[in-house]
């Protein structure tokens, strides 16, 4: 426990003093310019375009940010050879694999909190009256991050090269919310090689209709155990995954 | 006890083609020990297989055939691990921590207490001659600097096992003669120092035991108190042209 808490400490310092802040500051600019742009625009709407569009340029940068960050988060270690110094030691690799995930983990949600600092100043600022809905919301967009985070990693540790993790779990992420059409289809199949495909897709790409409280926004059901059920196990499943990976790896 | 035994270790690569893959054998069964609380040089010249023996000995490569122990822990283990302290060839550090959270992140995962951390790493850093430079970003190190960086978290936990891979390598003749009197000093605290090297005269004026490996194999190990003083290079080539031939 206190080996994966030392390597979740300086992955956080490493993401903060190196990349993170530099996706917010855009972020900034680009909250601000869309307010100035839809003040003059929007009219009476400014503040639910303003409020849609926020979550969703949070929901953009955050799950962006999740992706590039795993995808590096053991490849950049392995191709700077810094992990020597911390295998050599005595860690078991699972640890090592936590302590990093989480720190990852912990950044990210950071960075979230900035990006929803930021966006809800705006947005008090224009005369909008604070809503639970956009919490649950935000709560949402966190664990479509978690999940995404748990499949880049993987990917990261599959493949050798960051570009064919970062397109695979690009990949996985657009089919995430496509749950739905992707059971659709599985059942108009008539051939069972692809129906079996098509269905073994749908059970292992992450459903993020689960955790798409955004789009419910007006009707948001508040009972969050199969959101957080779903994510905790899918999550568990990937590290476990992950886990056996990293022990076979050589360096 | 010996502080490393190596039966028969054998390490092939394979490198994964589409059709057939490649294999390479870079180390080939080799055998021998080092005995606790001395000074051990490996040499070879390069390519011959000594940072894929020193990688599987600290579990970072998996041996194909063979076994390897640290002080009667099979390696690897994370009891084999707690026994080691590594400096690799070039300090593969992190450039965004300072010397102090560096020397605090290698001492913590290597089990030194909370308690004696503090006091620890200034200990080390005073050895080092880093002291000043402690709150310094390692982004902001010279070569030299770094290089003691290195020599500091092999040292923070006080292992019993020094494995140095190409300590010497780089070095200005003041650098070459600090490491001296470092792994000197490591020797002096009873620790046991295996290191792999090409620079034979430094092997020579510091160690008890040499081993020549050429290709992956064991060709000799010289005891450098039964041979004549200056003549371990003349021995080195001979071993290596020997081997060509």
């Amino acid at each position: 426990m206190k080996n994966i808490f030392q390597i979740m400490r300086y992955t956080v310092k490493e993401n903060i003093r190196h990349k993170i802040f530099y996706v917010l500051i855009l972020f900034a600019f680009a909250i601000i310019g869309a307010d100035i742009l839809f003040g003059v625009l929007a009219g009476d709407e400014q503040v639910r375009l303003l409020l849609d569009m926020g979550m969703v340029a949070i929901e953009i940068f955050g799950l962006l940010v999740a992706i590039f960050v795993s995808v590096s988060l053991v490849l950049e270690e392995i191709e700077s050879k810094t992990i020597y110094l911390l295998l050599s030691r005595p860690i078991k690799r699972t640890e090592y694999i936590l302590g990093r995930y989480f720190g990852m983990i912990l950044t990210v949600g950071i960075g979230l909190l900035i990006m929803v600092v930021v966006h809800l100043g705006f947005l008090l600022a224009i005369g909008w009256k604070s809503e639970l809905a956009y919490f649950y919301s935000i709560f949402g967009i966190l664990l479509k991050i978690i999940l995404i985070s748990t499949v880049a990693l993987f990917f990261s540790l599959f493949s050798t090269s960051s570009v064919a993790s970062i397109v695979f779990t690009i990949f996985f992420w657009i089919l995430g919310y496509l749950g739905t059409e992707i059971k659709f289809l599985s059942s108009k199949m008539v051939n069972i090689f692809l129906k079996a495909v098509i269905k073994f897709f749908f059970y292992i790409i992450p459903n993020f209709q689960y955790l798409n409280f955004r789009d419910r926004y007006e009707n948001i059901d508040y009972l969050m155990l199969v959101p957080i059920t779903y994510t905790l196990v899918y999550s568990i499943v990937c590290l476990i995954l992950c886990s056996i990976l990293f022990s076979k790896k050589e360096f | 006890m010996n502080a490393i035994e190596m039966k028969n270790l054998t390490k092939i690569y394979i490198k994964k083609r589409l059709l057939k893959n490649k294999k390479f054998l870079a180390v080939d069964n080799l055998s021998f020990n080092v005995a606790e609380g001395e000074i051990f040089g490996f040499l070879g010249p390069n390519g011959s297989g000594k940072t894929t023996t020193i990688k599987t000995l600290l579990g970072l490569l998996y041996p194909s055939a063979g076994e390897c122990f640290i002080f009667g822990e099979k390696v690897p283990s994370l009891a084999s691990l707690s026994k080691i302290g590594y400096l690799p060839e070039i300090p593969y550090l992190y450039k965004y921590l300072t010397a102090k959270e560096i020397l605090s992140l290698y001492g913590s995962v290597s089990g030194v207490p909370e308690t004696v951390l503090v006091k620890r790493i200034n200990e080390v850093l005073e050895t080092v001659k880093l002291k000043t430079e402690k709150d310094t970003r390692l982004g902001e190190f010279s070569k030299g600097m770094l290089q003691r960086v290195g020599v500091a978290q092999a040292i923070i936990h006080q292992p019993q096992l020094l494995i140095l891979d190409e300590p010497f390598t780089g070095l200005d003749p003041i650098g070459l003669k600090d490491m001296r009197d470092v792994i000197l000093k490591l020797k002096a605290e009873g620790k046991t120092v295996f290191f792999s090297s090409h620079i034979i005269s430094e092997a020579e004026k510091i160690c008890s035991r040499v081993a020549i490996i050429h290709k992956g194999k064991l060709l000799r190990i010289v005891e450098i108190t039964r041979i004549k003083p200056g003549s371990l290079e003349n021995i080195f080539i001979d071993e290596i042209n020997k081997a060509e031939n």
